[in-house]
């Protein structure tokens, strides 16, 4: 499920930023006309989720102390069009100075798009951002040995559980696929609608199940999967792990895992029977946990790892997939190289991280530990061999991993088998 | 035959439910948007509100970052009112003056016109940016009204040569012997002849910029000046599973329009089958 | 963007040269001047014809949005019907296309039938009914997808009635979904179908079918040999009008399956968003969207023969 969500109780919040960033607008227009006056640096970053954004606080204290006389200026542009929008202002020579994305060139918003055809500066010899990117993000991060952006934390991608549903079931989270096979039945038979819910409607929920389900599948057994796939020696259709993946999605489905209707599902009606405890499980970034939870007062929601064929080989998907980079033909490069050092501080990290409800970059650069919520991943963060970035970032475009979601509708109902769906995304990768 | 019988009288009742069948949705819209959050969460949709309440309008209206529902209905007017001006001062004089100047020049340009309306607008729609963007005009109120007179232009220019053609000279010959220049003559005298042109152009062209999403979503987007579809789409976004919230929404950006087309239905009716017609 | 009037495009040529012609022999000078057509002229060919014309070349590119475009001929086309995903939509966009004109007709004329005279209520029925018409298409597909939702009000009433084994995802079962969205977009537009039929019924004398009464023909006797006869020109310009915007549907489809399940709604429409702006293959995209206009265009010609083949 996307990781947006509603905001009741929120407006005041919700006001106070539409303020904050009309007031910011007005600033700049105004120092648009003096040319001795501050630098205004243009930001853009998709909508945040009915509360104040997360970028708008970091920028908020940027603004206040930097002694450079920079004011960065926000613009939210809403998830369905973000990366539209932004591409054609690429096109345009019109882009922000500031750009958010997802590094690499895989997911739908991927930065290194734009780093392949020369439009984003080169970070590499700054010693703040080559000292920001995890290892196992190296490829994203670099493009032709240029590194063309920096993380501002990192979002796992487990399942999101009602804890407090759990408990009133009297189950523990599964270890294991099989056990998981079990407790939908055991669900059901307690009168709740499903152990997962699944947003079926939109390709980007049934991909990241896809995803997640590949986790121990294929990746924990071959971490180099993807650079086998780029140079022709694996294929998706031609991997038994691929078939695999699939396959134990058609077997959720056959054990009446998703709830009824899963294939035309949607946010709006996975969110409230989860929140009421009727669901058990979402697929969705750790993040929408904390928003979730506000939700459902009554209800703890938590977070899990998906469980694996085996114990030993569950595998956690955690992602430095925020990232922001300098449009190159900026006007403004110095400024905003200012604010996004500012940004790389441990403490606005750990702030950033706090307010985004992701795990801070610290935790994975320095090893400092988790923050509480995230206890039940902390072995997974911690140990490099037990997680890795979202694959899909790494694919050469977000076809693919399109083709894996829509593929997935297609299964559920009836319309593809596992095979096609495979080969529509080697298909993808091709074009 | 024309009398009021039995038969009309089932006639009636039939074509009264079935329009009132076609207004369900209108029903689910109204009903949801007046109910509080939790009625609304947890009460079946066609459950009345209990009790109502104007709560959820008052989040619409508050809006969100992205979504604010008085900024949109005040950039709305502008684009629209704006566009309007140019795409009736500008295609009444051009469809006046290709119908009333003779030659294949005049055939060209009607066809240049009529060729206009069917051509496809998303095939320009980088390369415009692009030259809009060098002009400053991206994310402007200005760009919008340059861009919907130029691209409804020929929809204009079509409507209004439906009405000069058959428009008798005898007006202008008169005037012309009054001795005043011909623009005045224009002006004052053809014009107001053309009020029911006018009138259709108004209704059809104002109705499309008024609900145009994809266009104002490339080039409003992002900025202080979007158009109220583009606000409407941002607050779903941010709205998702508070039905009731996103409904008031939906209805606070119908009102200008349906307040228009309550008190002037028939023109706009007529408006349409105008424009239809000709 | 919606354009609602499309016009009647072949006749109108031929009838503008006449009428320029009689004219031109009939009064001397006219008061207008030729610089009056100059703006509107400029603006529809900078905004219309440069910009299509310019975004055209790409159609023959493999142009990705960024850097340079090769020029690459007509395998762009080639790819099109060689790939089942597009040849789907285009599949799709013709059926979308024809139930669009049948229902919308079908059902615009019958309303029009029973509201152009004797009932009470006329009047107001007809407010109610063109209503749709003048809503935004995207606000309005929010009201409808909360409808078809799973758990949404429509299953709700079906359970109710006892008709539980009907209830499915409307919207995510390929099987339904497809209707469903031909559902939204007729709902939308039949009160503008029943506008063209009132206003053609409106030429209908009422003595004819009084006449035909006392030739002791029945109703639906004189609705086919008196009233539809003479409903021919509208019924060519309302089904010409309809088939055009239902080549083109764009808000409502994006708005409720965005071409889902696993393409089962996909028209050309939805592609070419998709290839052009989604998956940046502007090239691609373009030759799609060329492909799209060819349709169109196609779909007034057979209007226009359809026209003069009557001779009116």
């Amino acid at each position: 499920m996307k990781k947006r969500t509603h905001r009741r109780g929120r407006r005041p919040a919700a006001t106070a930023a539409m303020l904050l960033i009309s007031a910011a607008a007005l600033a700049g227009c105004q120092s648009a006309s003096s040319s001795d006056g501050p630098v205004t640096v243009r930001f853009a970053v998709e909508t945040g989720f009915g509360k104040t954004s997360p970028y708008a606080q970091i920028i908020d204290g940027f603004n206040k102390s930097n002694t450079q006389n920079i004011k960065v200026e926000l613009t939210e542009i809403p998830t369905d069009s973000y990366f539209q929008t932004v591409r054609t202002m690429f096109q345009a020579g019109n882009a922000p100075d500031v750009v958010w994305g997802s590094p690499g060139t895989g997911a739908a918003n991927a930065l290194g798009v734009f780093a392949q055809a020369g439009q984003l500066v080169d970070l590499s010899k700054e010693q703040w951002a080559s000292a920001s990117v995890p290892d196992s993000a190296h490829d994203l991060y670099y493009v032709d040995g240029k590194l063309i952006g920096v993380p501002v934390d990192v979002a796992p991608i487990p399942q999101v559980v009602n804890a407090t549903a759990y408990k009133s079931l009297h189950l523990d989270f599964a270890k294991t696929y099989d056990q998981l096979l079990q407790q939908c039945a055991a669900v059901r038979k307690a009168g709740r609608t499903s152990l997962l819910g699944l947003a079926g409607s939109q390709p980007t929920n049934t991909g990241l199940m896809g995803l997640e389900l590949a986790a121990s599948r294929v990746y924990a057994k071959d971490p180099d999967w993807n650079q086998k796939r780029a140079s022709g020696q694996v294929t998706f259709a031609g991997s038994q792990e691929w078939r695999d993946t699939l396959q134990a999605v058609v077997d959720l489905h056959k054990q009446g895992c998703f709830q009824g209707g899963a294939e035309g599902g949607t946010p709006e009606t996975v969110t409230p029977e989860f929140t009421k405890g009727k669901i058990l499980g979402i697929f969705a970034p750790a993040s929408i946990a904390t928003d979730l939870g506000s939700l459902a007062p009554t209800s703890q929601i938590s977070v899990a790892v998906f469980p694996g064929t085996t114990e030993r080989d569950t595998f956690l998907f955690a992602s430095p997939s925020n990232a922001l980079s300098i449009n190159a033909s900026s006007k403004h490069v110095d400024a905003a190289k200012a604010l996004l050092e500012y940004w790389m501080q441990p403490q606005q990290l750990d702030k950033f991280a706090a307010l985004s409800g992701n795990v801070s970059l610290t935790s994975v650069l320095h090893g400092r530990p988790v923050s509480k919520k995230y206890a039940g991943l902390a072995t997974y963060l911690t140990d490099p061999a037990r997680n890795a970035p979202l694959p899909s970032l790494f694919w050469p475009n977000p076809d693919i991993y399109n083709k894996l979601g829509v593929g997935i509708q297609g299964l559920l109902t009836g319309q593809a088998e596992v095979d096609k769906v495979l080969q529509d995304m080697d298909a993808a990768w091709q074009s | 035959m024309h009398r009021y019988t039995k038969r009309t009288l089932i006639l009636e009742i039939l074509t009264v439910i079935v329009a009132l069948a076609l207004m369900i949705p209108f029903f689910f819209l109204v009903n949801l948007a007046f109910k509080g959050d939790t009625d609304a969460f947890l009460s079946p949709a066609v459950a009345p509100p209990k009790p109502p309440t104007l709560s959820a309008f008052a989040d619409a209206w508050a809006g969100t970052p992205t979504g604010n529902i008085p900024l949109g209905l005040l950039n709305s007017v502008i684009v629209t009112a704006g566009s309007l001006v140019v795409l009736i001062a500008l295609g009444s004089l051009a469809a006046f003056t290709i119908t009333r100047i003779p030659g294949r020049l005049s055939s060209a340009l009607y066809v240049l016109f009529l060729v206009g309306i069917i051509l496809p607008f998303l095939l320009g729609l980088v390369p415009l940016y692009v030259v809009m963007r060098q002009l400053g005009l991206v994310g402007t109120l200005p760009g919008m009204i340059i861009l919907y007179s130029g691209l409804l232009m020929p929809l204009s220019v079509f409507l209004y040569t439906g009405f000069t053609r058959s428009l008798p000279r005898e007006y202008e010959e008169a005037a012309q012997v009054d001795g005043s220049s011909s623009l005045q003559t224009f002006v004052r005298i053809i014009f107001p002849l053309l009020r029911p042109a006018t009138g259709t152009v108004a209704i059809l062209a104002g109705l499309i910029i008024w609900n145009d999403f994809f266009t104002a979503l490339i080039f409003l987007i992002g900025s202080r000046n979007a158009t109220l579809p583009v606000v409407i789409y941002g607050f779903v976004g941010q709205n998702v599973s508070a039905w009731n919230v996103i409904f008031a929404g939906i209805i606070l950006s119908m009102i200008p329009v349906l307040l228009l087309y309550l008190f002037a239905q028939r023109k706009f009716i007529q408006g349409f089958a105008g424009g239809i017609k000709s | 963007m919606r354009s609602v009037a499309v016009p009647a495009t072949r006749v109108e040529v031929v009838e503008t040269e006449g009428k320029a012609r009689r004219a031109g022999r009939r009064a001397g000078g006219s008061i207008a001047v030729w610089w009056w057509a100059v703006p509107a002229v400029v603006l529809t060919i900078g905004i219309q014809y440069l910009s299509v014309a310019a975004g055209s070349v790409y159609a023959f590119t493999n142009y990705r949005g960024f850097g340079k475009a090769t020029f690459v001929g007509f395998d762009n086309f080639v790819k099109i019907f060689h790939s089942p995903a597009t040849t789907r939509a285009l599949w799709n966009t013709l059926l979308l296309a024809a139930c669009f004109v049948i229902f919308t007709n079908v059902i615009g004329m019958a309303l029009a039938l029973a509201l152009n005279r004797l009932l009470k209520l006329r009047y107001f029925l007809r407010v109610l009914i063109f209503l749709p018409v003048v809503l935004s298409p995207l606000a309005v597909a929010y009201v409808w997808k909360f409808i078809f939702q799973p758990n949404g009000p429509l299953n709700g009433m079906l359970r109710t009635v006892g008709l539980g084994d009907w209830a499915t995802a409307w919207l995510g079962n390929p099987a339904t979904a497809f209707s469903t969205i031909a559902v939204v977009v007729v709902w939308q537009n039949i009160g503008l179908a029943m506008v063209i039929y009132l206003a053609g019924l409106a030429n209908v004398s009422p003595e004819l079918e009084e006449a035909g009464a006392v030739d002791g023909a029945g109703p639906a006797a004189r609705l086919f040999r008196i009233v539809l006869p003479l409903l021919r020109p509208t019924i060519v310009i309302a089904s010409t009008l309809t088939l055009i915007q239902g080549l083109r549907v764009f808000d409502q489809v994006q708005a409720l399956t965005a071409g889902g399940p696993y393409g089962a709604t996909e028209t050309l429409s939805t592609l070419v968003y998709k290839e052009t702006f989604v998956n940046g293959k502007f090239g691609y995209g373009s030759a799609l969207s060329l492909l799209l206009t060819v349709l169109i265009i196609a779909a007034a010609l057979l209007q226009n023969a359809a026209l003069r083949s009557r001779g009116d």
